[in-house]
């Protein structure tokens, strides 16, 4: 086909599909209006019957907890698939890698050392805050994990991989992150065993607005947290180390 | 809609078309990461704290190391 044929073509489709789009825009609701039971059903009970104030924290882990247990399990497994491949390229996997005297081509001055460094303390007491407050703050299990991650991603920035793979162990996080995923199911069964539905939240949901309360909710953001933070530790100690096999295997 | 809300609205249609129009990957990724955190302020605009976190850490973090990686061990052959 020709340039000019292509280009025909193009703006033929991009003006129809703009249109059928802008049909589409014209027909909606206003912002935020939905006509659903569901949302006025969920911000009554959230407060009233889970005594928790972040509704997507109580959604998450209580309303439609089996759902968040499915993507717990997507997430451990897509974990376990990219060690899994990982060491398949490597032959084995190394956790205790040899140290580097000094890595080519990176010279850190006293600011680009420092100034990571002192951030991963607080970047990491800022993941437990907002994971320890999930179910009063916006924030929770997943998001502090994720933050918990860039942590440790913050002493390879300042220090250096040889520093960054000995604070990221990936034997001890590998731990913790089944631990996680562990913890997660163990609640749901237990409340079967004691309720004989699962995830039921059967412990005593303390008083609203209580750094402690909200029953499971709370043990199961708690459990999210270690999984997912571990989780992102092993990922990202186990692709920086792909990049030091690389330079070790071009000198 | 208020003038924050158009404001950031702008923001992430210019980066969004800033990361199609980006020809050097690694430009991209940069490119990319600016726009996640735009569409962080985006949701965080819209009222959704929770979604604007995670966004922060994904956007931000996981996807451009995980490129960033792969460009590292592409290199030379890209």
């Amino acid at each position: 086909m020709t340039l000019r044929g292509r280009t025909i073509l193009y703006v033929c489709s991009a003006v129809l599909a703009f249109a059928v789009m802008m049909y589409g825009a014209t027909g909606l609701p206003p912002f935020g209006s939905f006509s659903g039971a569901y949302t006025d059903l969920v911000l009554q009970i959230t407060t009233a019957e889970r005594h928790v104030y972040n509704v997507p924290t109580a959604i998450n882990f209580d309303i439609r907890g089996f759902d968040t247990l499915g993507e717990e399990f997507i997430f451990f497994t897509s974990v376990a698939g990219v060690l899994f491949i990982l060491s398949a390229v490597r032959g084995k996997t190394q956790t205790h890698p040899e140290p580097m005297e000094s890595e080519p081509g990176i010279v850190r001055t006293g600011a680009l050392r420092w100034f990571p460094t002192g951030l991963t303390a607080f970047i990491a007491a800022m993941a437990m805050d907002l994971a320890a407050h999930g179910q009063l703050t916006p924030g929770g299990g997943f998001q502090g994990g994720a933050v918990f991650g860039s942590a440790l991603a913050c002493v390879f920035l300042g220090v250096g991989m040889h520093a960054f793979l000995q604070t990221a162990r990936k034997d001890l996080f590998d731990q913790f992150e089944a631990l996680g995923a562990f913890a997660f199911g163990a609640v749901g069964v237990s409340a079967m065993w004691v309720t004989g539905y699962f995830l039921k939240n059967v412990l005593p949901l303390g008083q609203t607005g209580a750094t402690v309360s909200g029953g499971t909710i709370y043990l199961i953001n708690i459990a999210v947290f270690i999984e997912i933070a571990s989780g992102f530790t092993v990922l990202t100690a186990v692709f920086l180390n792909q990049t030091r096999q690389t330079q070790e295997l071009e000198e | 809609m208020s003038l924050l809300e158009i404001i950031v609205y702008l923001l992430v249609a210019f980066l969004g078309a800033a990361v199609v129009f980006s020809k050097r990957p690694i430009n991209q990724l940069f490119v990319y990461t600016s726009f996640g955190l735009a569409l962080t302020l985006l949701f965080f605009v819209l009222h959704a704290p929770d979604v604007a976190l995670s966004e922060l850490a994904v956007g931000t973090l996981a996807l451009p190391l995980l490129i960033l990686v792969v460009l590292m061990k592409t290199a030379d052959k890209v």
